[in-house]
């Protein structure tokens, strides 16, 4: 069998929207997603000698964006202020607003039907990209790294350049927001009135 | 333990770092006597799993998205800067 080889002149053209629309959806700024597009294609050409073939070039591109994508994070959050660390740790008013002053839930979590029937439909991702969209920067950030690109606690921490304790404090508040958001926007509507995507 | 708010707090931390005896203690007397979250955990864990098909949810949700062909000209220059 062929070992699957690179081919330079083709990238834009066959991976580049690919790569954008990936970026895109990690960096929600189009700047930023054509940046790391850019970085990614130049990084892979200076590099081509260390593709062993033991992937795709398309999986190889990605696996360059990844990375790309995760020191962007981190310069992004060296300059950022203790002071707005802290706030993330001191509470929300949001993730007050959920419980009564028992600390119960004001109002329960709905039955989901079927979930996972959901990551079929295109018109749940869109939802789920808004929802993303919709959280404070911070927290989104958080959130992508460690839910949509499946980094590790440790490996977001490192990027982030925080202690446990905060990324813990803004994923707990990422979490009930976006669960909230996608029960609002998708499980908690009936079909016929979601959204749809245009 | 009967605070839902901590309970909740618990099973966000939990899928961060291994709970503590006492925690887990607390967390699990709790869950079994609230099903609201019991059902909350059932949606963090959903939530933590939908990074598995990201690529479905690029080509996806995001088809419209394209390069702009300024952006292209861009690319394409910078390509051609670097193999010189």
């Amino acid at each position: 069998m062929e070992e699957p080889k690179l081919n330079p002149e083709r990238w834009l053209d066959n991976h580049g929207d690919d790569l954008y629309r990936y970026a895109l959806a990690r960096v929600r700024n189009r700047e930023t997603a054509e940046e790391l597009v850019q970085e990614t294609f130049v990084g892979a050409l200076r590099g081509r000698d260390k593709f062993a073939g033991q992937s795709s070039e398309r999986t190889w591109l990605i696996s360059i964006l990844k990375h790309r994508i995760a020191d962007y994070y981190r310069r992004r959050w060296r300059e950022m202020p203790a002071t707005e660390l802290a706030a993330d740790e001191a509470g929300d008013e949001f993730v007050q607003g959920l419980f009564d002053r028992g600390d119960h839930w004001k109002r329960s979590p709905r039955w989901w039907f079927q979930p996972r029937a959901a990551l079929q439909e295109k018109d749940f991702w869109w939802v789920l990209n808004k929802c993303l969209a919709g959280l404070p920067a911070r927290i989104a950030d958080a959130v992508v790294l460690r839910l949509i690109e499946q980094n590790t606690s440790e490996e977001v921490r490192q990027i982030l350049n925080v202690s446990a304790t905060n990324l813990g404090a803004m994923l707990y508040r990422g979490r009930l927001r976006l669960r909230q958001c996608l029960e609002v926007n998708w499980f908690g509507v009936p079909r016929r009135k979601r959204k749809k995507s245009e | 333990m009967k605070s839902c708010h901590k309970a909740t707090h618990l099973i966000s931390e939990s899928r961060e770092r291994p709970l503590k005896g006492r925690e887990r203690l607390a967390l699990v007397w709790h869950l079994a006597i609230c099903s609201m979250c019991r059902r909350f955990k059932a949606q963090v864990r959903f939530m933590d799993e939908l990074g598995e098909y990201h690529t479905h949810w690029t080509e996806h949700a995001m088809g419209d998205q394209v390069l702009s062909a300024e952006a292209r000209q861009r690319i394409a220059r910078a390509m051609r800067e670097s193999n010189n």
